[in-house]
């Protein structure tokens, strides 16, 4: 996979699927994912898993307490489902 | 070779099975210490075979040879000080097209080595047929297919062992160095960098990793340098740009052609599943997602229904209650509290939980299908746009539930500009307590109209995001920090009901108690500040209410649905709770201003007779994108730590919502 290419369509601000990519590029989600580890490893790509993070100081619930997962805004250990992304890291 | 023992040095990244072959062969006879000056743990261990003895040492686990972390410099140091007679370089067969990255990131270390493609019983089980024999043939080293973890058949393991041992077979990396050619700036470096220049490295290794940018590698070979190839070195380095992207792209195209004819299970073009497609489809994706969210929307008014209809049950305790205090001689002002207050808002919170019960069920089983991450997929696009990253997807989809929440999300997004951006947008996203009390209120006043109205709130707040991204986003965000993102779609599946539903009971145990603490004694004070007993003219709200009108009217709201309005600020529930004591049965003031001592059916009822649907469309515009609550400011100041975007957000947002008004007050007036 031409990786000059992949930083070129990030930074066009095209947002993509693994999927997607791995159809415009005409190769396989397995040769996408281990790309973007590789530019993930070598600091050109962040990546984020989207999840529910704690809520610092959330006292309008009973499970808010500040220093946890705010149960009350969310599911216990839910919204884990949301997938991954890799965006450029600011270098 | 030392004292007449062989070494080994096993070679892996990560979960390739490297602990389990060390196990595996020493079995008990291990140690652990650290590497020398470093806080990496070093585990040797020993075994003996066919009467040799050989020592065994299980390197750091690491993703490449690069000098990004101790644990990498610590291996490749090792692997080539030449300690270890032979290197055992071990990869994952489940995914050899990964794995083998170590491979490829060792060529041109010259050091005798073989290759274990370990987790064997994986890869077939995957329905992989991996032919180590024409591996064998292409890369030049024995390769062997094995599972580590069945010690038994560890036979044709030592034999590849002896092998490499005996022939001190080396990497056949040629084609690699072909590709390594078209590398810019790589065959400068080499007519530079000899082999030998720095001990235990070949130059085309060296080279590689000059034109990767590795520090270490490239300060070792400036101290061995001099003279002109140091002048001509450190040119040709300033050239170079991103060369681990071409050197990237040069390994997996020799880890391709390995594989190609090796590995018998070709991997399928991807065919994306038609729900996929259709979101991902630039003509219909968001209209496919937004027709997604509003059937969703729809879909949550079904579980709503019962609860709703508990919360009427609520109100049809009021005339025996009313009746039995009054025999009990009870005085009409703890009449009018228990009945007016404290019943009617504990009927309304009822119904209003109805709706955040089924909309969080509904949203919930999104999440857990996997269809959520679908349609933040659809956004980050539109995101993008706005010059949001794609991390904002979080506190966006979070502030459905709770802006507080959504506010302390934001605590990801690391450009300090486009993090104050998305939090101004997520205050537009109506919260949990809204998509309580709209819905209520929307079917209160328009019946099965009300789904209308909702599409309407929803197609506004894009509407509004856009606005507010426009006029917030030219002063927070450059153009040049706005990128792209990549985004890998969680598999579906179904919800886990049980953890769902816990979870949606519990949050809606909890938004009761939320609103009940904030609608009684919101609904008290003005309950107090409406009574008098000498006349309506009397109490205090009257005179402030009648004071202010001609302005609020302005905004299509009568005073007392501006008093709505402003208690809405300290949270949506205090809505709620001005309206049940402003429109309850006793409340003087309301029978004063709407001229009528009729009895009415029930509070409901009795702000149906007296407020107009235009009225109405505007107190739900306004109490919508009005600020969410007092904590969600204190939120937001916690997370973004400017007073100066805090204010200009609340302001912003106090305007806005009585513009909104206005203007859905006169569209009201049009179509009603």
């Amino acid at each position: 996979m031409d990786m000059r290419n992949l930083m070129n369509l990030l930074k066009s601000g095209e947002c993509c699927s693994t999927a997607m990519l791995a159809e415009r590029m005409g190769t396989t989600v397995s040769d996408v994912e281990r790309t973007l580890e590789y530019l993930e490893r070598i600091g050109v790509l962040r990546r984020t898993r989207l999840g529910m993070i704690e809520c610092a100081d959330c006292g309008s619930c009973s499970s808010g307490k500040g220093g946890g997962q705010c149960k009350g805004c969310m599911p216990e250990n839910g919204f884990q489902n949301m997938g991954t992304i890799w965006e450029i890291a600011d270098t | 070779m030392v004292d007449g023992k062989i070494t080994i040095a096993l070679l892996g990244q990560p979960n390739s099975g490297k602990s389990t072959l060390f196990n595996g062969l020493t079995g008990l006879k291990q140690h652990v210490g650290n590497w020398p000056g470093k806080t990496v743990e070093k585990k040797q261990g020993s075994f003996t075979h066919n009467g040799m003895e050989y020592i065994v040492t299980d390197l750091p686990g690491t993703y490449s040879l690069s000098a990004n972390s101790d644990e990498e410099i610590v291996t490749r140091d090792y692997i080539a000080s030449g300690n270890a007679d032979v290197v055992c370089i071990l990869a994952d067969s489940s995914q050899l097209e990964r794995s083998m990255f170590m491979l490829a990131d060792f060529a041109g270390i010259d050091v005798p080595c073989f290759l274990v493609l370990n987790l064997a019983d994986v890869a077939k089980d995957q329905g992989k047929n991996i032919d180590p024999k024409k591996i064998e043939s292409k890369i030049g080293i024995p390769v062997i297919l094995m599972s580590a973890t069945d010690v038994k058949k560890y036979d044709s393991f030592f034999e590849c062992m002896e092998k490499a041992l005996k022939d001190k077979t080396k990497l056949d990396y040629s084609s690699l160095e072909k590709g390594y050619e078209t590398v810019e700036g790589y065959s400068d470096l080499k007519t530079i960098i000899s082999d030998g220049l720095v001990e235990g490295y070949s130059s085309t290794w060296l080279c590689a990793k000059a034109v990767e940018g590795d520090k270490v590698v490239r300060a070792k070979i400036e101290n061995a340098l001099s003279g002109e190839k140091k002048a001509s070195y450190e040119k040709t380095i300033k050239t170079l740009d991103k060369g681990a992207l071409s050197t990237g792209e040069c390994k997996f195209a020799w880890i391709d052609e390995i594989l190609d004819g090796s590995v018998n299970k070709v991997e399928t073009s991807v065919k994306m599943g038609k729900f996929d497609r259709a979101i991902t489809s630039k003509t219909w994706g968001k209209l496919v997602v937004v027709l997604v969210v509003i059937g969703g929307l729809l879909l949550s008014f079904i579980p709503a229904l019962p609860i709703m209809l508990l919360g009427g049950c609520v109100t049809m305790l009021d005339e025996p209650i009313r009746t039995a205090l009054t025999n009990a001689n009870a005085s009409p002002i703890l009449i009018g509290i228990i009945c007016d207050c404290l019943l009617m808002c504990i009927a309304n919170t009822v119904k209003m939980l109805g709706f955040a019960f089924g909309i969080t069920l509904v949203f919930g089983m999104f999440e857990e299908s996997g269809i959520m991450a679908r349609i933040s997929y659809v956004f980050d696009n539109t995101m993008s746009k706005m010059g949001l990253q794609g991390k904002s997807v979080m506190p966006f989809l979070v502030s459905f539930g709770c802006t507080i929440g959504g506010a302390s999300s934001s605590r990801v997004i690391d450009n300090w500009g486009q993090k104050i951006l998305t939090i101004a947008l997520a205050w537009a996203v109506p919260c949990g307590a809204a998509w309580a009390i709209i819905p209520m209120l929307a079917t209160s006043f328009f019946g099965g109209y009300g789904v209308l109205v909702i599409v309407a709130i929803l197609v506004v707040m894009i509407i509004h995001i856009w606005i507010t991204s426009k006029i917030f986003g030219r002063h927070l965000v450059k153009k040049e920090d706005r990128y792209g993102i990549i985004m890998e779609l969680p598999p579906y599946h179904k919800p886990k009901w049980k953890s769902l539903l816990r979870y949606v009971f519990g949050r809606t145990k909890d938004m009761f108690f939320r609103v009940i603490k904030v609608i009684i004694p919101v609904c008290l004070v003005f309950w107090f500040l409406s009574y008098s007993s000498i006349g309506v003219e009397g109490s205090v709200l009257y005179k402030v209410g009648t004071f202010i009108e001609p302005v609020t009217k302005f905004f299509g709201l009568s005073w007392q649905l501006f008093m709505a309005f402003i208690a809405s600020s300290i949270g949506k529930e205090g809505a709620v709770g001005v309206l049940t004591a402003l429109f309850s049965q006793t409340g003087t003031i309301f029978g004063a201003v709407a001229g009528s001592n009729e009895a009415v059916a029930n509070s409901t009822q009795l702000l149906i007779n007296n407020i107009s649907g235009p009225q109405a469309l505007a107190f739900m515009f306004a109490i919508t994108f009005n600020m969410p609550c007092v904590v969600a400011l204190a939120a937001t100041y916690q997370e973004t730590h400017s007073a100066k975007w805090t204010t200009l957000i609340t302001l912003y947002y106090e305007a806005s919502a009585l513009i909104l008004a206005f203007l859905a007050y006169h569209v009201g007036l049009l179509i009603m």
